[in-house]
């Protein structure tokens, strides 16, 4: 579970913030609530990645994937018609979902006391992209289905200890820890 | 007669989303300027001479809260209405927006076309009391 202690040092009630902020989000746009999986973390994939980053009582960056299929069937959600996978459009899209996730777990931060400022997001698009982060940064994966197809989202922060010992994934849940 | 719209956001994807949307409101008929940035926006202030304006927040070279800001200080410009539409919903912000910058309106992405009705109603209906009587807003005022 990512309760557990040895497995979730970020403020208690962020982890929660974020999903819930995906699932209201994606509820929103799709029609439908995002399921959570307790799968594995993300392996490489051929798709879109959005990363947006947050400063303020504790610095930590969104990276939200979408594999190609669900990007696409997104995409038609959001804006309303079907766009070129290669196409700018498609990047802008994925960046503005990354964006409202973004406004809507600031808001929610402000409940459990946690003040950040969101920045400009950014995005990936390619094949067999994968996530390789430091080992100063901590972090938590939460995949999700939908009918339009699988997502996923990752946290990153700075180890609040500012150690960069090498970690690994815990088989439970995911984390590093 | 159209109602002269300059929407604001970096994001083309976005501005064809709010464009579409004011359009399927029905609120009004809109003759949409773009500009892709706080900087660009205040250009086409100039040029596009809109009668209101929608605006997102998180934009590079100026941002929308700036732009507010610049308009505001402006005698030529103060009394546009500026609505913010933007995924920033932290009670801090639409109060920067709205309190202290001075934007009319505050919308937070994703919206609805009912939600803009709901908030842009009262504002599209001042602009047409600002029009000459019988045109574009005094019919759909209901005037004659």
């Amino acid at each position: 579970m990512l309760t557990t202690p040895c497995c979730n040092p970020l403020p208690t009630g962020f982890s929660d913030c974020v999903r819930d902020s995906v699932v209201s989000t994606f509820a929103c746009i799709i029609g439908e609530d995002p399921l959570r999986e307790s799968g594995p973390p993300d392996a490489a994939f051929d798709g879109m990645m959005g990363v947006i980053s947050f400063v303020g009582t504790r610095p930590w960056s969104l990276l939200l994937g979408l594999p190609r299929s669900t990007a696409e069937k997104f995409a038609v959600r959001f804006v309303g018609f079907e766009m070129d996978f290669e196409g700018a459009d498609m990047v802008d899209t994925v960046g503005e979902l990354a964006n409202i996730i973004a406004g809507d777990v600031t808001a929610r931060l402000e409940g459990i006391d946690m003040h950040v400022q969101m920045g400009m997001p950014s995005v990936a698009r390619g094949s067999h992209l994968e996530i390789a982060l430091p080992d100063s940064v901590e972090s938590f994966f939460q995949g999700f289905s939908t009918s339009d197809g699988p997502f996923w989202i990752r946290v990153a922060t700075p180890r609040s200890d500012g150690s960069g010992v090498r970690r690994h994934l815990c088989p439970a849940c995911g984390h590093e820890v | 007669m159209k109602l002269k719209a300059l929407v604001v956001d970096d994001s083309r994807v976005m501005r064809n989303i709010v464009m579409q949307t004011l359009r399927h409101a029905k609120l009004a008929e809109f003759e949409f300027t773009e500009a892709e940035d706080g900087q660009d926006a205040l250009a086409k202030l100039q040029s596009a001479k809109p009668e209101i304006v929608f605006c997102d927040w998180n934009m590079p070279r100026l941002t929308g809260i700036e732009f507010v800001r610049h308009v505001r200080s402006s005698s030529a410009n103060d009394h546009i209405p500026i609505v913010m539409v933007t995924s920033e919903k932290s009670m801090g912000k639409i109060m920067d927006a709205t309190d202290r910058a001075g934007a009319d309106a505050y919308i937070c992405k994703p919206f609805t076309a009912e939600e803009l009705q709901q908030k842009l109603t009262k504002i599209i209906e001042g602009l047409g009391q600002r029009k000459p009587a019988g045109g574009f807003f005094s019919k759909l005022l209901g005037g004659s």
